[in-house]
């Protein structure tokens, strides 16, 4: 169910909705596209009210997650067929279609039909089919979520350059962060029905709104700490002052959640001079270019740190480190 | 541990009886009805059973009722269905136990205890209770299981919400969508309910007989009460258009099932 939604997206914008299954963002995208009619609230297009306007009449074009492409059809008829209900000129609808398999590089395909096709192919012609009605928005319902990894990057990419050229305003469902934030101009995070953050993907990966939006996006650990100082920007976590710039804004001795990305963290001997939370290093994960190491700090509380894999080998299992981070790194939320 | 297949099935040879076992069983009593449709007393054997039959106003006027009984059974059972079935499945998923059941009453109800039924409930307007017509309602009842069933498969494995969603997105209206979106694509689910509701219509004899009207059936009956060499015939006639039935479902089936989408 919806609660409080408020989205507005520029024209030519990029925009994605991101959040766990469940939490509204298909429902939002077909209260959009028609296909569903909101308790309350409005769905405005270049102004207009168009609540109670029928899907079809919206011309918005919209890409589902399950194969959508009409199986009788050929991949040019697909591509076709919205233009043919706007009764297009032929001769322009010919070219249309021309210009988009050649723009999704599927020229050598038009005469095929949807099972002759792989996936990604498929969800190019479903691509070109909805960018031929020249839609107000564009709509695109997990696209990619069928796909295999490798097609599914290369797709996403294609989707990204497409619409750069066609300057379509698309609205992207995902549940993939990555895919959300490499993709989108602005990103709408998602929780039980509400957007709880809606901002470029840098500020919701740097600067959580929330605690869900923090431990939601990428990996993030976790801390329990008060503001010492919020002139310098210090609090004590665990009994120990650390630098963090964005608690500047709160009292002193309020009570923060402290999340610091494993990447940002910084790792050095325990023997050696220095501040920093110690710790025991309990496990590795290799993950090809980087490790991630479990730090157990105080009161068994652990710290993840991403470091360069061959560095890794300074701090095995067993060793005791001390953790640091730059003073802008950790992102300051008032428990 | 499994044992493999290929070791569990007969072998070749015992395969070879046993088809040659079946197919006797199958296709003897076909071959004594033929050879006796050409029996024309003592030694003669002709075609003289099939061209008195063929010869037949009776034939023909029966042959041409039963069709047309089909024809429009098979157009009302479709315009029932196709926006039932559809309905179903997109806006009221709850109510297909509901549906699956009527569709399973024409199996539990005799048929008799149906005409019985109809006889006493169908009062309607004379051009329609006086006249064979009046049997297409009840050979809509009686197709029933196997329309709504051809229908409601065709439909499912199409996933025709996300088509309808996807055509309406494009500008398709409602009607629209059925017509270019849907019904194309269940080409096979369709030429499959009509033909199964032809082989129906074109076999039922206990409405029609009850109903005193002479269908190709009631023919059928009639013919072998007076001539055994003609009712053969007409067997074996009756058979062969059920089997150009069958064939078509499978021909017309096989062309106009569509293919659905998914990573080769």
């Amino acid at each position: 169910m919806l609660k409080a939604v408020a989205l507005e997206s520029a024209h030519g914008e990029f925009v994605s909705l991101l959040g766990p299954s469940g939490c509204g963002k298909t429902t939002l995208l077909r209260i959009v596209a028609g296909f569903e009619r909101p308790d309350a609230g409005q769905v405005t297009l270049n102004g207009a009210d168009i609540t109670e306007v029928p899907a079809e009449r919206r011309n918005m074009g919209m890409v589902f997650q399950a194969y959508s492409l009409f199986p009788n059809l050929s991949v040019a008829q697909n591509i076709r067929f919205g233009l043919r209900l706007r009764r297009a000129p032929k001769a322009r609808r010919e070219a249309l279609v021309m210009e988009l398999l050649d723009m999704m590089g599927l020229s050598a395909y038009r005469d095929r039909y949807p099972h002759q096709l792989s996936g990604g192919q498929q969800q190019r012609v479903a691509l070109a089919r909805a960018l031929a009605i020249r839609p107000a928005l564009l709509l695109l319902d997990e696209p990619l979520s069928a796909l295999d990894a490798q097609v599914r990057v290369q797709l996403r990419e294609e989707i990204r350059r497409i619409q750069r050229e066609t300057q379509v305003t698309t609205l992207l469902v995902t549940h993939d962060q990555e895919e959300a934030l490499s993709i989108a101009d602005r990103v709408a995070v998602m929780h039980e029905g509400r957007v709880v953050q809606f901002d470029t993907p840098a500020t919701i990966y740097h600067r959580p709104a929330d605690a869900f939006v923090a431990t939601f996006i990428g990996a993030s650990t976790r801390l329990e700490g008060q503001v010492a100082n919020p002139h310098d920007g210090i609090v004590t976590i665990l009994g120990v002052s650390m630098p963090a710039t964005h608690a500047k804004g709160f009292a002193a001795r309020t009570p923060v959640m402290i999340f610091i990305r494993p990447e940002a963290v910084r790792l050095n001997a325990a023997d050696e001079p220095g501040l920093g939370l110690a710790g025991d290093v309990v496990e590795h994960t290799f993950f090809g270019a980087t490790t991630r190491l479990l730090i157990v700090l105080r009161e068994a509380v652990t710290l993840m740190a991403d470091i360069q894999s061959t560095l890794a080998e300074g701090f095995p299992v067993g060793s005791r480190v001390r953790a640091m981070w730059p003073a802008d790194a950790p992102q300051v939320l008032r428990s | 541990m499994a044992t493999p297949l290929s070791s569990r099935l007969p072998q070749p040879g015992w395969r070879a009886v046993l088809l040659g076992v079946a197919g006797l069983y199958f296709m003897a009593p076909l071959i004594a009805t033929g050879v006796f449709s050409l029996w024309d007393g003592g030694n003669r054997y002709n075609f003289s059973a099939y061209a008195q039959l063929l010869g037949t106003p009776e034939f023909w006027q029966s042959l041409f009722l039963s069709a047309r009984l089909a024809l429009l059974t098979v157009l009302l059972s479709l315009l029932l269905l196709v926006p039932t079935v559809y309905w179903v499945q997109l806006r009221a998923p709850r109510l297909r136990p509901v549906l699956e059941f009527i569709a399973v009453l024409p199996f539990m109800v005799p048929a008799i205890a149906l005409v019985e039924g109809l006889s006493a409930l169908y009062t309607g307007p004379a051009w329609l209770v006086g006249t064979p017509d009046f049997l297409v309602v009840a050979y809509v009842i009686l197709a029933l299981p196997y329309t709504y069933r051809v229908l409601d498969v065709g439909m499912r494995t199409l996933d025709i919400r996300t088509l309808g969603e996807a055509a309406q997105s494009l500008g398709a209206t409602w009607p629209t969508v059925m017509l270019r979106a849907i019904l194309p694509n269940l080409a096979g689910a369709l030429v499959g309910a009509t033909l199964l509701t032809l082989a129906i219509v074109m076999g039922e004899f206990t409405f029609a007989n009850i109903l005193l009207f002479n269908t190709f059936a009631v023919y059928i009956n009639y013919v072998g009460q007076s001539s055994g060499s003609q009712a053969a015939a007409l067997s074996l006639l009756s058979f062969l258009m059920t089997w150009l039935a069958m064939l078509g479902i499978f021909l017309i089936g096989r062309r106009g099932q569509v293919q659905l989408g998914g990573a080769r």
